[in-house]
């Protein structure tokens, strides 16, 4: 009997509860709409915890979690009620805290992903909150519970935080962070480097003065000092004002000769102060200043070379002002650094205006040179416009560096190879052409062909060159040819050389009759007494059309500083 | 008389140039000993150029060619410091000279106007490295060894270092 009213009890307490059913279902509908407004500060009875809570409206869980430690190795979050009920499982790579009867009312995590989870997700199922965190490869996570907050700490094998498209994209900027940082770091070494090279210019060319000329030390301290391949001239990018370069050429001679009324004398030599500087990546400027003393012993000054260049590229290099002419090789590889020359003197036919040259060594004016385009043989072309050089007056300047004796220009059009195949040779010819105007003398039509074939390596050299002068006035044409060879060889620091020159100038020329015909041999030695310092001894015998030979005798030392 | 004694003097002149005829240079065979057995040659990697003839590239860096083809822009060379072993052995390989003649060379460049851009020089493979990689125009030279994926090797006529026939190798 009793059995049977139990049965009965529990069967009345089952339909009571089937019965409830649609109305829990309703009031937990009616909870969930009613915590959507709650407060922060809902009640706290709301908060306890249990069954019975459970008909109570539902937690508010604030998921703005915040993420601290060691690059996310922390998770919080917090709510408006107490979660100390929750808990915390692990599925595979899935750590997941469950916050039940609850509901989600923030977004996502702040950290969605950290340096131990790949994501982390927030959702709602059922009555609770489940925050789900996909944990990278070897890292583990610990649940430690607080009043209201929940801490979620991470360990174990970090690894980059990043996804692979944003690892990609971190790798190129650091990649480019470490490139900025290389190119400044070479930047400031190279800014270093130039301060204690500048400071040490005054002792290093001091060991070079007092030290023996032969030791390699110092050598090497005036191969420092002035003008040695260094990045510490002409650096790519000038910063501030241009720097100006300094080259010093000189020379000291003992001249003994023949010739009457001639005395055997020490003689100064030019000073050539060689300047240049770079205005910018395009632009620099060269100039040659020489001074020197002339047979009244009195020092002039001149401004052989003032040179505004304009590099386009290989293939067009612009000068404006005071150059060098390019009539054949001999002197536009020279100029008047007597120090690079391997004789004692410059052949004849290349003897500057002053000293009595037949040529037009300098002029005033514009030139372009540069490769030409395309062309087998490393060919080469050089093409000046200038005014040219006077006709010879004793009153007159040979060089028109300020006022042209005409309105007629001197052109000069040149090319030249140097094959890349057969280093140190170097071959080519020149045409010039002009209109000089003698005082009280009909105009005389100018034109200079010159060819050459110079070879030249640490050990030989062979320099060949042949001019041919044409002038032509009143219809008649006055022919003027000259040649010289020049042959050396370097042995240690010695290098003996000979020198044979021919100059033929007709009598009856209208402007250098004076010259005359000369020509003959010309031998010494340069011995280099250090690498910027040459002893030059030469003999030299020219033979001369109704006059006595020469025989003269140079001794030189050259040197640059 | 005074014709005789120049006479003389030509003669003392001639035994000079005799006695100097005798000489032989010195080759520097300690330095000869230390130069490594190949140099590669480095630009930067955002240079196109992978392979040059030899004379090409002897040409660079003799600043006989100033600019890359197709407007890559000015070279820049950089050498090794004096007494850097890969130095000599470039100078031997590449110029064709010993330290005075390329330092002969690069003044008389500069003299002539021709280039006011002399080669760089760094004190370390690791310098050179590092301004190549970070010059767009740089070329230079380091021990292959030493070449690292900042860089890139040029070959030359068409061989890498440790090729058969490399040139650049003593």
């Amino acid at each position: 009997m009793i059995h049977k009213l139990s049965r009965a009890a529990g069967a009345a307490l089952a339909a009571f509860c089937l019965a409830l059913l649609p109305a829990a279902r309703a009031v937990a509908q009616d909870a969930r709409a009613l915590t959507a407004g709650l407060s922060a500060g809902a009640s706290d009875a709301n908060a306890s915890g249990g069954a019975a809570s459970r008909r109570l409206p539902k937690r508010l869980v604030l998921l703005r979690a915040s993420v601290g430690g060691d690059g996310g190795a922390r998770v919080t979050i917090s709510s408006d009620s107490p979660l100390d009920d929750c808990e915390s499982f692990r599925d595979g790579d899935d750590y997941t805290v469950r916050i039940p009867w609850a509901v989600a009312a923030g977004a996502a995590l702040p950290g969605a992903e950290g340096r131990f989870y790949k994501s982390a997700r927030v959702e709602e199922r059922g009555d609770a909150v489940l925050v789900t965190f996909a944990l990278r490869e070897g890292a583990s996570a610990r649940l430690d519970r607080g009043f209201n907050r929940l801490e979620v700490t991470f360990a174990g094998a970090a690894t980059p935080a990043a996804t692979p498209a944003r690892d990609n994209a971190e790798a190129e900027t650091i990649r480019e962070m470490r490139e900025q940082i290389a190119s400044l770091e070479a930047r400031v070494r190279e800014l270093e480097s130039r301060q204690p090279a500048e400071a040490a210019h005054a002792p290093a060319a001091e060991a070079a003065a007092v030290a023996n000329a032969d030791a390699q030390p110092a050598a090497n301290a005036a191969h420092a000092a002035h003008g040695a391949p260094s990045q510490h001239d002409h650096d790519a990018e000038p910063t501030g004002a241009p720097r100006l370069q300094i080259q010093g050429f000189a020379d000291v001679n003992l001249n003994a000769s023949n010739q009457p009324g001639s005395h055997t004398s020490f003689a100064l030599g030019q000073l050539d102060l060689f300047l240049t500087s770079r205005l910018s990546e395009k632009f620099d400027v060269l100039s040659e200043l020489i001074v020197e003393a002339n047979r009244s012993n009195q020092f002039t000054f001149e401004i052989h070379r003032l040179l505004l260049q304009y590099t386009a590229n290989d293939n067009l290099r612009l000068g404006v002002g005071r150059y060098h002419t390019a009539i054949g090789y001999y002197n536009t590889a020279y100029h008047h650094g007597s120090w690079f020359q391997t004789a004692a003197n410059r052949p004849f036919i290349f003897a500057f205006e002053g000293k009595g040259g037949i040529l037009p060594l300098h002029n005033v004016g514009v030139q372009a040179t540069g490769r030409v385009p395309g062309a087998p043989w490393g060919l080469r072309y050089v093409a000046e416009i200038g005014n040219g050089r006077a006709s010879r007056s004793p009153l007159d300047a040979p060089v028109q560096t300020a006022l042209d004796e005409n309105n007629r220009k001197a052109f000069n059009l040149g090319l030249f190879a140097r094959p890349k195949t057969v280093p140190g040779l170097q071959t080519g010819f020149s045409v010039y052409r002009d209109r000089l105007a003698p005082a009280n003398a009909p105009t005389v039509g100018q034109t200079i062909g010159a060819g050459y074939v110079v070879y030249q390596n640490a050990r030989y050299e062979s320099l060949n060159e042949f001019v041919l002068m044409r002038l032509a006035t009143n219809g008649r044409v006055y022919n003027t040819p000259a040649f010289y060879t020049q042959l050396s060889r370097q042995f240690g620091s010695y290098r003996p050389f000979f020198r044979y020159q021919y100059i033929n100038v007709p009598s009856d020329n209208p402007l250098y009759a004076d010259v005359g015909r000369r020509n003959g041999p010309a031998f010494g030695v340069r011995y280099d007494v250090s690498d910027f310092a040459a002893f030059k001894a030469q003999y030299e015998h020219t033979s001369r059309r109704r006059l006595s030979s020469l025989d003269e005798l140079f001794l030189q030392f050259a040197f640059t500083f | 008389m005074r014709s005789r004694t120049l006479q003389r003097a030509a003669c003392a002149l001639s035994l000079v140039a005799a006695l100097a005829a005798a000489c032989s240079a010195p080759c520097g065979p300690a330095a000869r000993a230390q130069a490594p057995a190949e140099i590669a040659v480095i630009v930067n990697k955002s240079n196109p150029v992978d392979d040059l003839p030899l004379s090409e590239l002897r040409e660079y860096f003799l600043a006989e060619r100033g600019h890359w083809p197709n407007g890559g822009g000015k070279v820049r060379v950089v050498m090794l410091e004096q007494g850097a072993p890969a130095r000599e052995a470039a100078l031997r390989l590449i110029y064709d000279m010993n330290e005075k003649a390329y330092v002969s060379y690069f003044l008389g460049k500069k003299f002539r106007g021709e280039t006011l851009e002399e080669p760089r020089q760094q004190a370390s493979a690791a310098d050179v490295i590092k301004f190549v990689s970070f010059v767009p125009g740089a070329i230079g030279y380091v021990r292959p060894e030493e070449v690292d994926a900042s860089v890139k090797v040029l070959r030359v006529d068409g061989l890498a270092p440790g090729d058969p026939g490399y040139k650049l190798k003593l």
